[in-house]
């Protein structure tokens, strides 16, 4: 083999490898809202997009309960991917509190979008990981299945301990909003009936 | 969604696209339309040209959009494979990557694709951040710590993983080359190297690899 050619059978991997893959929808959101902010885009020129495969019928909500949506789904994912990026240990939750205390609004927005990705990758993932728990120890992680099972349990408790205390705050945030108060008040149902009688209903956040 | 139809209702509101996905086999995969602005007659697509035409001219967001869903999934994939895997600072190069496009629309002067084009600004956003944060990437023979073997000896990897260990400078040339495609002469402008360290560094990827490779054939 000469050292300085893929071989037919190197070729075919290389070939084989996925050629696409897709970031998360925050993505979008991040680029276009930078892009309206500096005056690039013109959001009067924005085309509301259907998702494919949606139903033809969809219609699309009035202006103020898209903010509405758009501000409590920011302040959820915002908390939620604070907790988890705790839960995953790559970040000080004190250094994080801080130095989001300490940013503007602006920044603040960016940070609910990038946490946002980050707990929607962090729970994709571990979504991704259940398939591979019935292919044993030869299936390519370095952990037990019942290891693995025990952590997805703790990943799936983290989130929705912090979309709890995403919701408290949103809450908050816009008081009176009938769809918060819904959502709350299922969440608080789902940690009572997990946590048993005994579980708290009040929350320190942090 | 036909583009036309994309255009008539305004929204002032963020709507997430979806990314298609596919299977994509060939080294290249081609712009729709071409560089010169005329549309695909197979699709009836408008071509790239036109629509940034239309974004750098009137800052029309539904353009945007459809360069966006067109090339996003492709030049995605490369920004992961180039940071090892890693889908935050993948997303964060993508970002930068559109928006530094999108300002710089008005000065492409389309000698490449608009793919090759978006895909060296996220290559260059990768280098920069790599300087800024004292990873250098190495451009000159010698200076490669390349691994000679997995972390866990025996542990059987595949190809998309023997990428990501590679180190930065091999990977980056790696891809370009046997996955994207690109030829020395361009591999060189890019990372400002000359064709023949750009050989040379192929070459040492490629040994490094079948290095990684082998530990799992042995195994196997």
């Amino acid at each position: 083999m000469n050292d300085d050619e893929l071989t037919p059978e190197e070729k075919r991997e290389f070939e084989d490898l996925p050629r696409q893959a897709a970031p998360s929808p925050f993505l979008w959101e991040r680029i276009v809202h930078t892009l309206r902010e500096d005056g690039t885009l013109r959001s009067s020129a924005a085309a509301p997009v259907r998702r494919q495969g949606a139903e033809a019928g969809v219609r699309w909500l009035r202006p103020w309960a898209v903010a509405a949506a758009s501000m409590a789904a920011s302040v959820v994912l915002f908390g939620s991917g604070a907790l988890m990026g705790h839960w995953m240990g790559t970040r000080s939750s004190e250094r994080a509190f801080l130095a989001v205390r300490e940013q503007d609004a602006a920044h603040l927005a960016q940070r609910v979008q990038e946490a946002g990705s980050a707990y929607v990758t962090a729970l994709a993932a571990l979504g991704d990981l259940r398939p591979a728990l019935g292919q044993g120890p030869g299936g390519g992680t370095a952990v037990t299945p019942a290891q693995a099972v025990s952590e997805i349990r703790q990943g799936r408790e983290a989130a929705v301990a912090a979309l709890y205390g995403a919701t408290v705050e949103l809450s908050r945030l816009a008081p009176g909003d009938p769809g918060v108060s819904e959502v709350l008040r299922v969440l608080e149902d789902l940690r009572f009936r997990e946590n048993g009688a005994g579980a708290q209903r009040q929350q320190t956040w942090y | 969604m036909g583009f036309a139809e994309a255009g008539r209702q305004p929204s002032n509101h963020l709507t997430a696209p979806d990314h298609t996905l596919s299977e994509g086999r060939g080294l290249r995969t081609r712009s729709v339309g071409d560089s010169r602005g005329m549309p695909n007659a197979m699709t009836d697509q408008p071509s790239d040209r036109a629509l940034a035409d239309r974004v750098a001219s009137d800052g029309d967001e539904a353009a945007f959009q459809t360069l966006y869903l067109r090339h996003t999934p492709n030049v995605y994939r490369f920004a992961l494979r180039l940071t090892g895997g890693d889908v935050l600072e993948a997303e964060d190069l993508m970002q930068d990557a559109w928006i530094n496009a999108a300002h710089g629309l008005s000065r492409f002067e389309w000698r490449s694709e608009f793919r090759t084009w978006l895909m060296g600004i996220a290559l260059n956003r990768f280098r920069e951040k790599a300087r800024a944060s004292g990873r250098r990437i190495p451009t000159v023979e010698g200076e490669w710590d390349v691994p000679t073997e997995t972390e866990e000896p025996g542990k059987r990897i595949d190809l998309e993983r023997a990428i990501g260990l590679l180190p930065p400078g091999f990977r980056a040339v790696l891809l370009l080359h046997d996955v994207e495609g690109f030829t020395h002469r361009e591999i060189g402008e890019r990372l400002g190297i000359s064709e023949g360290t750009s050989k040379s560094q192929l070459h040492e990827a490629r040994m490094a690899m079948r290095r990684l490779l082998g530990a799992e054939r042995r195994t196997a």
